[in-house]
């Protein structure tokens, strides 16, 4: 390394302290610009920060400094201080102002889920064995059910769904769970507010409505029949008034939409007798319908066989009348006749009915009258009829006294 | 000149720095109170009161506080629930020596902060146990005093839950709000049971009594169908009585009007009688009927000799026929 070299370092010492000041004056005019582009940030960020939007379904509420702000929306509805959907808004940054958004003209609800209803579910046991099930208990605490009017044990669930109609009332005088901090444990702690407060009014409401119902009448409501169906109707309505009663002291700020019953099942324990009890009112139903089938088959026929005895009387009467009368006009007509010509019109009657009696007869056999009308005859009746093919018989052997066997035979 | 024009340089930087300090000593002095909060002031571990010695309560808005000194307790007013914990399961002997398990659950907001928080000091602030023990205490003195039979009835005039529910309130409220400045606004059952013992009893009585139910839509059952059917026999039977009745009745009217005319033959009976007998001859005999007859039968007396002499043999051969 040359001397000079040496002496460089030493003599660019010599002018570092002025450098080095402007070099600092200059990082601090940096400085300063960067803190001035963030206080441009930090405003332009108050400015947007502070933009928001009420979605659909929600309502909010606008606090300032931990106040509600009431802002006047026109004339005629005065100041509120419900902010409504589908609007921008504009509010400082916490902690100067703080929005509250309430699900509001919306569908919510809430179950009654485990308070009736057991542990093991009645609906997923598929084959359930009596032995079995007779030994399942049911454990306080544990195991939800409903006591009925008459002591019976009935597994129900119930939902009730509701709207906010008063965002500001159910924000402000209810609990809100969603601003729980968690316990020391850092689980959440038990649910204490709106839905919470629904449940506990919904349970008591169907509690207090089922500890007057039959436990049979409860079951029917979970069939499908009309009749069934309106029990059912009957139960939910009777609940729902309760709910509603309930809750006009309260003044949740909520309507009531609907009350239904969800779930409806006998205890585990019970069930093959709950279901015995259906089969035999199916067995029932079933007696009753055959023994109409059989009233309906009966019915018919029996006037259908008055209609006949009717009929045949009517055609007797008709048959009777009608031929008495034409025999009686016929005589009339025959008697005029014979008053007139008696043995004229006698051998012609007779002659006629001779002749037509004869004509119609197959099978004659004339004899010759003997002196002292005395005869003897020999007749094959009924003979069997000839066979095709077969030889043809003898003709009948007859024998008459003093009679030509050719005379008596007589043809069609 | 140099100064001036660093401060007019500088003073969003100066402005910065002054809203940071003002903010941080805002934060020191004052407190903010929510709309759904109730606060008080808590100095050298008392609330802080007014000159009348009233504990101060602090409402909604932004408030003064000394910094370090003054501490600030809040907690929430609106209406909360609380279901009953400890004695959720508890067995209680009704006046007709049932034993049942009753859970109930209270409607409660904080009234008075200043005793809320005397009775429990936050930070942990848990009311629960003593409200617990509360509701348990009124539930237990009242429940022992009813039937049964009035918690369920299948007479809605003699199931008596929400009468009950009031007595049990009516219990607990004055004490909350003296002992605790609780506002106890509801109470409500939300379970009524039995226990696990008893649950085992029920569902014998249960069984027994659907066996029954099931022996009695089956007897039912056959009583509707044996009287249905024995009614569409009756009226099956009285509707074909009711015909014949008719038909003879009818067959009768047939008879007597036939009567009515039967009287011409009574003109000359003897030939109505010979009429019948030609109507009768030609009725009974048909195609095969074997006939014999001889020769002295008109007209076979053709056969004899002398048919052609006819003088005065017509009557006798009518009259001497043999079929």
């Amino acid at each position: 390394m040359s001397p000079e070299t040496a002496i460089e370092p030493a003599s660019r010492g010599a002018e570092t302290p002025g450098a080095g000041i402007q070099a600092l004056v200059r990082m601090f005019h940096v400085l300063f610009l960067g803190l001035r582009i963030l206080i441009i940030v930090i405003f332009v960020w108050l400015v947007f920060s502070g933009v928001f939007r009420v979605e659909d379904g929600r309502e909010a509420l606008l606090f300032r400094f931990g106040q509600l702000q009431e802002r006047v929306v026109d004339a005629a509805r005065g100041p509120t201080a419900v902010l409504t959907s589908g609007h921008w808004y504009w509010a400082w940054p916490y902690p100067v102002d703080y929005v509250k958004k309430v699900p509001a003209q919306q569908a919510l609800s809430v179950s009654t889920d485990a308070v009736f209803w057991p542990r093991v579910n009645p609906n997923q046991i598929q084959a359930p064995d009596p032995a079995t099930m007779q030994n399942l208990p049911l454990v306080p605490g544990q195991d939800g059910y409903v006591l009925t009017g008459d002591t019976n044990i009935m597994h129900t669930v119930w939902s009730l769904s509701y709207r906010v109609m008063d965002a500001r009332r159910y924000y402000l005088e209810f609990y809100d769970d969603s601003e729980t901090p968690p316990g020391p444990d850092g689980k959440p702690l038990a649910p204490r507010g709106h839905a919470a407060i629904l449940q506990h009014v919904l349970a008591n409401a169907a509690l207090t409505e089922l500890s007057t119902w039959r436990v049979e009448d409860v079951l029917r409501s979970s069939r499908a029949s009309p009749t069934d169906r309106e029990i059912k109707e009957l139960l939910t309505d009777n609940v729902r008034r309760r709910v509603e009663q309930e809750l006009v002291p309260l003044d949740m700020g909520v309507e009531v939409q609907n009350v239904n019953l969800v779930e409806v099942q006998p205890p585990t324990a019970t069930l093959a007798a709950f279901r015995k009890v259906g089969d035999a009112a199916t067995e029932q139903r079933q007696l009753v319908e055959d023994a109409g089938t059989y009233a309906a088959r009966v019915l018919p026929g029996a006037e259908g066989e008055a209609y006949r005895v009717l009929d045949e009387a009517r055609a007797y009467r008709t048959r009777q009348v009608e031929s008495v009368q034409a025999e009686s006009a016929y005589f009339r007509t025959v008697l005029a006749e014979y008053r007139k010509n008696p043995e004229t019109m006698l051998v012609a009657l007779y002659s006629d009915a001779i002749r037509e009696v004869l004509s119609k007869v197959e099978t004659k056999y004339i004899l010759r009258a003997g002196d002292d009308d005395r005869q003897v005859l020999r007749l094959e009746l009924g003979p069997e009829p000839l066979k095709l093919g077969a030889p043809t018989p003898a003709p009948a052997p007859q024998e008459a006294a003093g009679g030509a066997p050719d005379d008596g035979h007589g043809h069609p | 000149m140099n100064e001036k024009r660093s401060l007019v340089q500088h003073w969003p930087v100066m402005v910065l720095a002054v809203v940071v300090v003002a903010i941080f000593l805002a934060g020191l002095v004052t407190f903010q109170v929510r709309e759904t909060e109730i606060a008080l002031v808590k100095r050298l571990g008392k609330a802080k009161q007014d000159a009348s010695g009233q504990v101060l309560v602090y409402g909604a808005g932004l408030h003064w506080k000394l910094p370090f000194i003054e501490d600030v307790w809040r907690t929430d007013k609106r209406l909360q629930t609380y279901e009953l914990k400890k004695g959720r399961v508890e067995q209680i002997t009704t006046s007709d020596n049932h034993q049942i398990v009753v859970s109930v659950y209270v409607l409660w907001r904080v009234k008075d902060p200043a005793l809320f928080f005397k009775s429990f000091p936050p930070p942990d602030a848990d009311y629960s146990s003593e409200l617990d023990a509360l509701v348990r205490s009124g539930r237990n003195n009242v429940l022992p005093q009813h039937a049964l039979a009035e918690l369920v009835n299948t007479d809605p005039a003699k199931a008596r839950l929400p009468e009950i529910e009031k007595e049990i309130l009516a219990q607990v409220q004055t004490r909350a709000l003296a002992q605790y400045g609780i506002e106890v606004v509801d109470i409500g059952f939300k379970h009524i049971g039995f226990p696990e013992q008893v649950t085992q009893k029920v569902f014998a009585r249960m069984r027994a009594e659907r066996e029954k139910r099931s022996q009695e839509y089956l007897s039912q059952g056959v009583r509707d169908a044996q009287r249905i059917r024995a009614e569409a026999d009756r009226e099956a039977s009285d509707t074909v009585a009711k015909a014949l009745a008719e038909s003879k009745r009818i067959r009768a009217e047939g008879d007597e009007q036939a009567a009515k005319s039967y009287a011409v033959f009574q003109e000359n009976p003897e030939l109505a009688a010979f009429l019948r007998k030609l109507d009768a001859l030609r009725l009974t005999l048909s195609a095969k009927t074997t006939l014999v007859v001889d020769t002295n039968t008109p007209p076979y007396d053709l056969f004899l000799r002398g048919a052609t002499d006819i003088g005065g043999a017509a009557k006798a051969n009518a009259t001497d026929s043999k079929p």
